[in-house]
């Protein structure tokens, strides 16, 4: 009795998480990928391996973010191997199909660093750790993003 | 806040889906990132970083503290290889590396008790890359072997049977394939002459006479040696053709120690380490038996371990304040074949039986 309480408590909290942070990260892993599929998959499993684990993580959030960028990651990486990146598809999804067009054009550590940093607000120590990278590389990485997605925009708004 | 910002709000733009059924009803399909991996990653780089920081405090504290054996300044040209001995007793000797002028370096050698005694009497080979020296590990027991003349790769040439045994005063032939030393047995009446080709097989033993400090004629083709008591011999490097070339004590010998053949094969310079004190030196053929220097001349106790310098023209030897083998001070002096112009060279402490790259 106490376990089946236990789950469901946790699955009631990671739901409220779900709820208050859930399209946040699925926006972000949108950005980050440019694919509709692939964020949603993210977020589902992160949140999936979520449930399962429950006690064991303290920081459950911050766990998920890492979890879903990782999954994210793994899943561009796989298909970049099979056919690179295109802009086929991005202006389905307008009014963002602009801006996902230009993300497309930074490098997979260049997108997730400004995703997590501009748009969800990670620190860059944070950032580093979601990505699997260190610190002033991804200071470089994002002072990088920035500057070419500037350009790419302002030359779309010309 | 970055102006990137405001075109990244718009991805918010576009409707996200209700993922939660999903989330509910999924089975992962993967691991995920270890919940502390985080963590552990920083342990793990605070323990490397730690480790390095040890091994280079290791390695500072180590280039500070004298190592063993300590790396030995090459004596180089002039320079000069010596037994010395500790100030107190006549314990634990080493062979240290004496440049031409005067540095003191060492020991070449890791000679410490209980496993080593003393390092002495070292020789020079030939072709001036390898030291022949005596390692004596008990009262009555030691052995000839061979190092590199940084006293890398030491070698044990020489063993005995016997328990009392000692083998030293080693002394290289011309041409550096076999080296000539005494070997002193317990219980006999006095040393002995063998040779062993330098990778120590073809041991033998050169004369049945009783004889010490034994050295090569210029072509090899000889050794000369001393007899306690008796005098001077020659004898073939085969056994054959033994003769006395000096008998002793008379004149300028008594009680001859450390002969040392001249480059040039027309004398054999010798100690005598007692009164005159003084180097002296003869024609192979027993003439011209003379006074080479005196302890007189120096203001010293006791003369030992002439060497010749390469060319013939000069001798260097060991001056010491006292008698015996072992004394409280001991300078090198060089002086001309003929007595003149002896130069103090350096002072090392107590010591005898060395080699010089003169």
């Amino acid at each position: 009795m106490w376990t089946m309480d236990v789950k469901a408590g946790r699955r009631v909290e990671l739901e409220r998480l779900y709820r208050e942070e859930g399209n946040r990260l699925w926006w972000a892993l949108l950005a980050y990928s440019g694919d509709r599929e692939i964020a949603s998959d993210a977020v589902s499993e992160a949140f999936a391996q979520a449930l399962r684990r429950g006690e064991a993580l303290t920081s459950p959030m911050a766990w998920i973010w890492k979890a879903a960028f990782r999954v994210a990651a793994g899943e561009l990486q796989r298909r970049n191997r099979l056919a690179p990146l295109s802009d086929e598809g991005t202006y389905e999804m307008a009014p963002a199909g602009a801006l996902l067009a230009a993300l497309k054009k930074l490098s997979p550590r260049q997108r997730g660093v400004i995703v997590l940093h501009d748009y969800a607000g990670y620190r860059l120590t944070e950032v580093a750790e979601i990505l699997g990278t260190a610190g002033p590389t991804a200071r470089v990485h994002l002072h990088r993003a920035r500057k070419r997605l500037r350009e790419l925009l302002e030359d779309r708004d010309e | 806040m970055s102006d990137a910002l405001i075109h990244l709000r718009d991805i918010e733009r576009v409707a996200p889906p209700d993922l939660w059924p999903d989330i509910e009803t999924r089975v992962p399909r993967r691991a995920g990132p270890e919940p502390d991996a985080g963590l552990r990653r920083r342990l793990v780089v605070i323990l490397v970083v730690l480790a390095i920081a040890a091994a280079a405090i290791a390695l500072a504290v180590r280039a500070f503290l004298p190592s063993r054996p300590p790396v030995p300044i090459y004596p180089g040209p002039g320079g000069f290889l010596v037994t010395v001995f500790p100030a107190q007793g006549n314990g634990n000797a080493q062979i240290v590396a004496v440049t031409a002028d005067g540095r003191v370096s060492g020991p070449l050698t890791s000679c410490h008790p209980p496993a080593c005694l003393r390092d002495v009497g070292p020789a020079l080979s030939p072709d001036g890359t390898k030291v022949a020296f005596s390692r004596v590990v008990g009262r009555m027991q030691g052995s000839i072997w061979v190092m590199d003349l940084q006293g890398r790769s030491p070698r044990q040439i020489t063993t005995c049977a016997r328990r009392a045994c000692v083998d030293e005063h080693p002394q290289w032939s011309p041409d550096g394939s076999t080296i000539v030393f005494q070997r002193r047995l317990g219980g006999t009446k006095g040393p002995g002459v063998f040779v062993v080709n330098a990778d120590g097989s073809g041991l033998r033993r050169v004369t049945n006479l009783r004889g010490w400090y034994p050295t090569w004629s210029q072509d090899g083709s000889r050794i000369a040696f001393a007899s306690p008591t008796v005098g001077l011999f020659v004898v073939n490097q085969d056994g054959s053709g033994l003769h006395q070339i000096l008998s002793c004590p008379a004149e300028h010998c008594h009680t001859p120690v450390q002969l040392a053949w001249s480059p040039d094969g027309s004398e054999i310079a010798f100690a005598n380490v007692y009164p005159p004190e003084e180097i002296a030196a003869v024609r192979p053929d027993g003439s011209g038996l003379h006074p080479i220097i005196a302890c007189a001349q120096l203001g010293c106790g006791n003369v030992w371990s002439p060497v010749w310098s390469k060319d013939g023209k000069r001798l260097a030897f060991i001056a010491q304040t006292g008698h015996g083998a072992v004394t409280n001070q001991a300078r090198i002096y060089t002086v001309d074949r003929d007595g003149g112009g002896p130069r103090e060279v350096a002072g090392v402490g107590s010591g005898y039986g060395f080699a010089w790259e003169g």
